[in-house]
């Protein structure tokens, strides 16, 4: 069997309702998750992660790398809107770049997953779910599982419309600090957790939260 | 002195030693460590002993990551095995050299190792001796299959003595197939039982098992060797520099299609079986998926071509260190027999 590699794509929301405690946890959060995950050969060697934050645009703050070859993961910065939009298109491209590299390098490539992170509602209401749809089509081959987390402003049907497979609410039982470190915890634990994990016929699989403290679990959007 | 490292029952005189010393300096080709190269002659005194640490480092290949290979904690499981163990012979005419390393993988995780191997003489009774060696690899996702791994190789070993008559008898027919799934088939219902004495689900036990039978006194050169496994591990002939698959359709290394389906106790029916005629030159392999996999980078593989195609012939230390190379990314447990005719 060739080697297998599952691809990770943190997608973060600053805009400028992020500015304070929820991006400083964040930006707090990411060295954490650098470290556990960079410094597990096991883990590091099977999967990769790129970060990608959006506000009215997106951009690539760290591209999809093995994060045992990454020295720091850029900060975010709060500031401007909300567009879904620009964040769907832009992590399509970048799935489509990626995979063919990854497949040409020798490697398998598992579906990747995106974890995406928001605390408001969108802007370009009209537009988004035509971009998610582009993203989520069924017909295009390397389509992402997506688990949506919403805290803030962001509301449980547009979280349950954005994920393919759970979202996750915020239910106000942490500080926005606090549950901003857990929707981080988790995300490193699904990263270890599917990288070091075997299926029967000797492949790994994505392992997903299930419950995330701070959050309440709301299942999937069924198109 | 004898030479420890590299070489069977081979006296080293001082000048090969610098002649050993020299074709080092010259050519590091045939990656062995070279402690021989500068051990004392005589009996070392207090002076003479190293104090530095000279062993080399297992060959890398691909940059593996700076924690790869950590030993971390002992494995903490119902029967856990040593990390790596070593075994060979040196019979008339056959020279075997086998080791079973942990993986990476498992090393960081404080697991055991999965793969078991097994080596053996067996006779018939008009007193034709073969070499049956054998490599098994438990699966991964079954944290018990260490035991089922080496359950298959020893109830092998019982299965095939019971009906070794048998199979030389048909050794060259096609019906040896037939013959040896039924052994195989009874390995499989040796360790159904075995689990399920012990209250324990069989698949618990799912392993892969791979093995050779070979005649210790080949006719006119030609050595009949009988390879059957159940699985996704591996048989090659280092022949002419190359390795060669054993079972068609498996380049060495290539993506096995059927991997990781056929396992026992449960499916000895899908046992595969061949018959070859090893050339004196010929070096048999058997091994996992540990070592087939990463042969899939050329570096590896040319590597292990020179290191095993050429005279001397291994030591049991410097076989386990040529076994041990890191390869980005493959952190599989590590088995391999290999059988040289001479």
């Amino acid at each position: 069997m060739s080697q297998q590699v599952l691809p990770f794509y943190l997608v973060c929301d600053e805009s400028s309702s992020m500015q304070g405690m929820p991006i400083d946890a964040i930006n707090k959060s990411l060295p954490e998750l650098h470290q556990e995950i960079g410094g597990n050969p096991v883990v590091a060697d099977k999967t990769r992660f790129a970060l990608i934050s959006f506000n009215h645009a997106a951009q690539v703050l760290l591209p999809l790398s093995d994060l045992s070859n990454v020295t720091s993961v850029p900060a975010l910065t709060a500031a401007g809107g909300t567009n879904y939009s620009a964040a769907f298109d832009l992590v399509r491209d970048l799935i489509t770049q990626d995979v063919a590299q990854l497949k040409k390098d020798g490697h398998q490539v598992l579906r990747p997953t995106i974890f995406f992170l928001t605390d408001g509602q969108p802007n370009d209401t009209s537009e988004w779910p035509a971009a998610h749809q582009r993203l989520t089509d069924a017909g295009w081959a390397p389509h992402p599982n997506i688990l949506a987390f919403g805290f803030g402003q962001a509301d449980a049907t547009t979280i349950q419309q954005v994920a393919t497979i759970r979202g996750f609410i915020a239910d106000g039982t942490l500080s926005p600090a606090q549950a901003l470190q857990e929707f981080a915890q988790s995300l490193t634990r699904s990263i270890v957790r599917s990288g070091s994990s075997l299926d029967a016929t000797g492949g790994m699989s994505l392992a997903m939260p299930d419950k995330v403290p701070g959050f309440t679990t709301v299942p999937a959007d069924v198109i | 002195m004898i030479k420890g490292v590299s070489g069977r029952k081979h006296i080293v005189t001082d000048s090969e030693v610098a002649e050993t010393a020299d074709a080092t300096d010259e050519s590091s080709a045939t990656a062995s460590p070279d402690l021989e190269a500068e051990a004392p002659a005589d009996v070392a005194t207090d002076s003479e002993i190293q104090t530095g640490t000279s062993f080399p480092a297992p060959l890398h290949y691909g940059a593996p990551h700076p924690n790869m290979g950590e030993l971390r904690g002992l494995p903490n499981v119902f029967q856990a095995v040593p990390d790596i163990i070593v075994d060979g012979a040196d019979l008339t005419g056959l020279t075997v050299r086998a080791a079973s390393l942990r993986g990476d993988d498992h090393r960081w995780y404080g697991e055991t190792r999965q793969d078991s191997m097994g080596l053996s003489v067996v006779g018939d009774s008009a007193g034709i001796q073969l070499l049956l060696a054998c490599v098994a690899d438990g699966i991964g996702s079954e944290p018990l299959s260490h035991l089922g791994s080496a359950l298959a190789c020893r109830y092998l070993k019982v299965e095939i003595e019971a009906s070794l008559d048998e199979i030389l008898g048909h050794r060259n027919s096609p019906q040896i197939t037939l013959i040896i799934q039924r052994v195989i088939a009874r390995v499989g219902k040796r360790m159904a039982h075995h689990a399920e004495e012990r209250g324990m689900d069989p698949k618990r036990l799912s392993t892969t098992l791979t093995a050779a039978l070979v005649d210790m006194a080949p006719a006119d050169g030609a050595r009949y060797t009988l390879l059957f496994g159940v699985g996704d591990s591996s048989a090659l002939v280092l022949t002419g520099g190359r390795f060669d698959p054993v079972w068609a359709g498996e380049a060495a290394g290539d993506t096995i299609s059927d991997s990781g389906t056929a396992a026992l106790p449960g499916q000895a029916g899908a046992a595969r079986v061949i018959v070859r005629e090893l050339a004196a030159n010929d070096v048999l392999v058997i091994c996992t998926d540990g070592l087939i996999n990463p042969m899939k980078n050329q570096d590896v593989s040319a590597q292990l071509a020179t290191s095993w195609a050429g005279e001397p012939i291994p030591g049991l230390v410097e076989f386990a260190w040529q076994l041990g190379f890191r390869a980005k990314s493959y952190g599989d447990d590590r088995t391999a027999v290999c059988v040289w005719g001479r």
